[in-house]
């Protein structure tokens, strides 16, 4: 049976890439993805003619080029035999992408493909780009007029966990101090100084009771990964890390269901793990470490329940505890999380997918997890209502 | 019964479409009522309205008009508005509500909610070009 690998990557640090309309000199999204691409094959020691499919996350609206896998294969001179593909998911479209792009290896159509995308929007000012994004988390016609903004739902599940199980704020802001540290050791981070959590709580407020440190900032961020069967991983004779399960889940519903329920609970999370340990043959106390879609502290909390790592309510106590902390028990977010590392949302997936990726193969440099065997991520949806997870295995 | 009316001197920022499905919700909420749906076949409710039961499909569906009187989910304040919230009152004060007769719904609250889980009501907020439904904690 055919086995799905990621056997190279790279991306440029998350931060603040895209150049404004009346710019003299333009960064463009494709010029800078095609030196990652190079960048990515010769890691995976992969040639152009072995690549098959090109499969991208949709572009933001922001770029001006349209029909982008295209565009890219032509500027690659590729002959995709598989697929070339442009998946849209917001939250979800890293993970989607690489699950499309895995399928192309599972489905044997392709024996390379090239997962990659590129997310501009910095230069588009927030409350701009809020107007859109809140198109996407809500009805139109029935939320909108209330103006609830993506991470609002966040804040709507931090109030409810806080009131449930009792957790404090300062709990919470932990997370926030904890991916910080870790983003202090990660060369692609967007924010690397060190905050405490007096800092976190004095924040500006964005969405109570979340400031501005335990939300997302602005973020661009180019990143390319090159997946690939089994058999060729091996003849190249690098470490890789091997795709081991995967599952996904939507609850049905468009940020609330409206039959009530537990909304912190993140069922989609906890099936969608279900179904990747039971793939796996593994059990959630396995896994070595978690490359979370997080973009706020609250959300990092509550997954790491949904996933298993914590009973409900002791989330944010046991990152208090550094239990999630390199070094802890179970790291979560490595790479500094989406808050830290940054969040380019189209292509967080991949970041987080290339994480997983160089903790396996032992390239995290300073903040490498020891004996990282077995690894996690996640991408994600509306409030958690779709979560995908793919669990993958370092073989060195 | 009648939900609260309060009037609001301006224009709703974000006016909804109104289409043959639901112009019967806007047109009561104008006159004080909130609507669901209910399924005649499975009895659930469902909210925003549908022509057809989410959960089995049938199309034998008609108007629930709903007491008001709910629980408060949660809330938030939201301090960073988008642009087209420019100008409006902030922070922008939302949340999500439990109906007594089951249905979840998330909308604008109105006042001053001391925790979760308290009493609220529906009003109706009546805007100079038309109607949104809101909730407010229930003072004796």
């Amino acid at each position: 049976m055919t086995v799905a690998t990621i056997l190279g990557g790279a991306a440029l640090p998350i931060g603040k890439i895209q150049t404004t309309a009346d710019a003299d000199l333009h960064n463009l999204e494709h010029e800078l993805l095609l030196e990652l691409v190079l960048q990515a094959t010769e890691q995976a020691g992969v040639e152009k003619k072995d690549i098959g499919s090109i499969v991208m996350p949709l572009m933001r609206e922001y770029t001006r080029q349209r029909y982008f896998a295209i565009f890219m294969a032509n500027a690659l001179g590729i002959e995709c035999s598989g697929s070339m593909i442009e998946a849209r998911g917001y939250g979800l479209a890293g993970g989607l992408a690489l699950d499309l792009g895995l399928n192309e290896i599972l489905l044997g159509r392709a024996k390379v493909a090239l997962v990659m995308g590129a997310n501009f929007e910095s230069a588009i000012p927030a409350p701009v780009h809020a107007s859109r994004s809140m198109r996407s988390t809500g009805d139109v016609d029935f939320h909108m007029p209330a103006g609830f903004i993506p991470i609002s739902w966040y804040a709507m599940d931090a109030v409810r966990y806080m009131h449930e199980h009792g957790a404090t704020r300062a709990e919470i802001a932990h997370v926030a101090v904890k991916n910080r540290y870790h983003a202090s050791l990660n060369p692609l981070s967007q924010f690397r100084k060190p905050i405490t959590v007096d800092d976190v709580l004095a924040a500006r407020p964005i969405v109570d009771p979340l400031g501005l440190l335990e939300v997302p900032g602005r973020s661009d961020g180019v990143v390319c990964l090159v997946v690939a069967s089994e058999d060729v991983a091996k003849a190249t004779g690098r470490p890789y890390a091997r795709v081991r399960g995967r599952g996904f889940q939507h609850d049905g519903s468009l940020q609330i269901d409206d039959c009530g329920g537990d909304m912190t609970a993140f069922i989609s999370a906890q099936k969608a793990s279900a179904t990747a340990y039971a793939q796996a043959g593994i059990q959630a106390h396995d896994i070595d470490f978690a490359e979370v879609y997080a973009p706020c502290t609250i959300v990092e909390v509550l997954v790491s329940e949904a996933l298993g790592f914590f009973p409900r309510g002791q989330g944010a106590r046991g990152a208090v505890r550094g239990e999630t902390t390199l070094g802890g028990r179970i790291p979560i977010s490595t790479s500094g999380s989406l808050m830290s590392r940054g969040h380019p949302p189209n292509v967080t997936g991949l970041y987080n997918a290339l994480e997983v990726f160089d903790q396996l193969t032992g390239r995290a440099g300073e903040r490498q997890v020891k004996d990282a065997a077995l690894g996690l991520c996640t991408s994600e949806l509306g409030n958690y209502n779709a979560a995908m997870v793919h669990i993958m295995e370092g073989v060195q | 019964m009648s939900l609260p009316v309060i009037p609001i001197d301006r224009r709703r920022v974000v006016a909804p479409r109104i289409t043959r499905l639901t112009q019967p919700f806007w047109s009561a909420l104008e006159e004080g009522e909130f609507r669901v749906t209910q399924c005649h076949a499975c009895g659930k409710l469902s909210f925003p309205p549908r022509a057809f039961c989410r959960h089995c499909w049938s199309r034998d569906t008609g108007w629930l008009a709903v007491s008001g009187n709910g629980r408060l989910y949660s809330q938030t304040r939201i301090h960073a508005l988008p642009e087209l919230f420019a100008g409006e009152p902030a922070p922008l004060h939302v949340g999500i509500v439990d109906l007594e007769e089951g249905v979840r719904v998330a909308l604008p609250i109105h006042g001053d909610a001391p925790g979760l889980d308290v009493p609220i009501e529906l009003v109706v907020l009546r805007f100079r070009d038309g109607p949104l439904f809101a909730a407010r904690p229930v003072t004796d």
